[in-house]
């Protein structure tokens, strides 16, 4: 088994208690942390096996099964709807079935992949995180349009990534590909500086 | 920003979506070539409802067939391209 290893891990701006910007009187109106390590599993149905497939994935997560651009979680572990018959299992090393399990249940009906190494996930949480995020995405991020539970493609700048809205904070987590990492971390960290940053390790 | 309303994702900006072409049928492999030639090089190009194929690339990654006022830029049908028995 590789060791794995923050595509952020020798980033300046990740001191303990580093902060960036204005000092707003109380707390940073912007938390920025990536989480980690996550197992992310990209599951794709084949076109004839969509329902069956589905119904094997929510059975093997323990989950519901997440309406489109929706997911459905535990404390560990989220399900991701992201696209006709493709989804994301998202969650705590060993709280998601490994990649081979996975492969095994869906024998016949999906294709699994592991994107574990292959994605950083950074969260955005905080009053002002929707204003943050905004600068560089064009969704709607408003809780009437983009509420708590949400999961979707779309773009970070020109950058594709998954975005999730987990809490009310609200806290947004971008999976983005690891090689753009770094990119979008000091572009978040850029963004969020007027409004107060606290960048959590 | 124009904006397509993503059978699967719902109001997204034009910038998530990269066109394909348009939404005409392929010849057969073993069509003629003068076949060939109109397919390739002789557009319509018409001043009104065109056909066309978009791919949802940033965001469900799904083909869509857009019917677009090239005058307006008016969507007038936005379907997903594969046929509703693989839809789930
Ligand atoms: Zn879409």
């Amino acid at each position: 088994m590789l060791e794995r290893r923050s595509a952020l891990a020798a980033h300046p701006l990740l001191q303990p208690g580093k902060r960036v910007g204005l000092q707003p009187v109380g707390a940073a109106a912007v938390t920025l942390s990536e989480r980690r390590p996550l197992t992310i599993l990209q599951v794709s149905a084949f076109a004839r096996t969509v329902a069956e497939a589905g119904i094997h994935l929510a059975g093997a997560l323990e989950l519901e099964l997440p309406e489109p651009n929706r997911l459905c979680s535990d404390r560990r572990k989220s399900l991701r709807a992201i696209g006709p018959g493709v989804w994301q299992a998202v969650g705590d090393e060993g709280a998601v079935p490994t990649a081979a399990a996975l492969r095994a249940t869906l024998s016949g009906v999906a294709t699994v992949v592991d994107l574990s190494h292959a994605r950083t996930a950074l969260q955005v949480s905080g009053p002002a995180a929707a204003r943050t995020l905004a600068k560089h995405c064009g969704l709607d991020l408003y809780a009437s349009h983009f509420p708590t539970g949400s999961a979707t493609n779309t773009r970070f700048g020109h950058v594709g990534m998954t975005l999730a809205r987990l809490d009310d904070a609200p806290t947004f987590e971008l999976l983005v590909f690891r090689g753009y990492a770094e990119f979008v971390f000091e572009a978040l960290a850029e963004a969020a500086a007027e409004f107060g940053l606290q960048i959590v390790t | 920003m124009q904006q397509f309303t993503c059978p699967y994702c719902g109001p997204r900006d034009q910038s998530e979506f990269t066109y394909g072409r348009e939404a005409t049928s392929v010849p057969a492999l073993d069509a003629s070539a003068a076949e060939w030639q109109r397919f390739v090089y002789e557009r319509d190009n018409p001043a009104g409802p065109h056909a066309e194929w978009w791919h949802h690339n940033h965001g469900c990654r799904q083909w869509l067939e857009i019917v677009r006022d090239t005058l307006t830029h008016e969507v007038l049908a936005i379907r997903a391209a594969r046929p509703p028995e693989d839809r789930g």
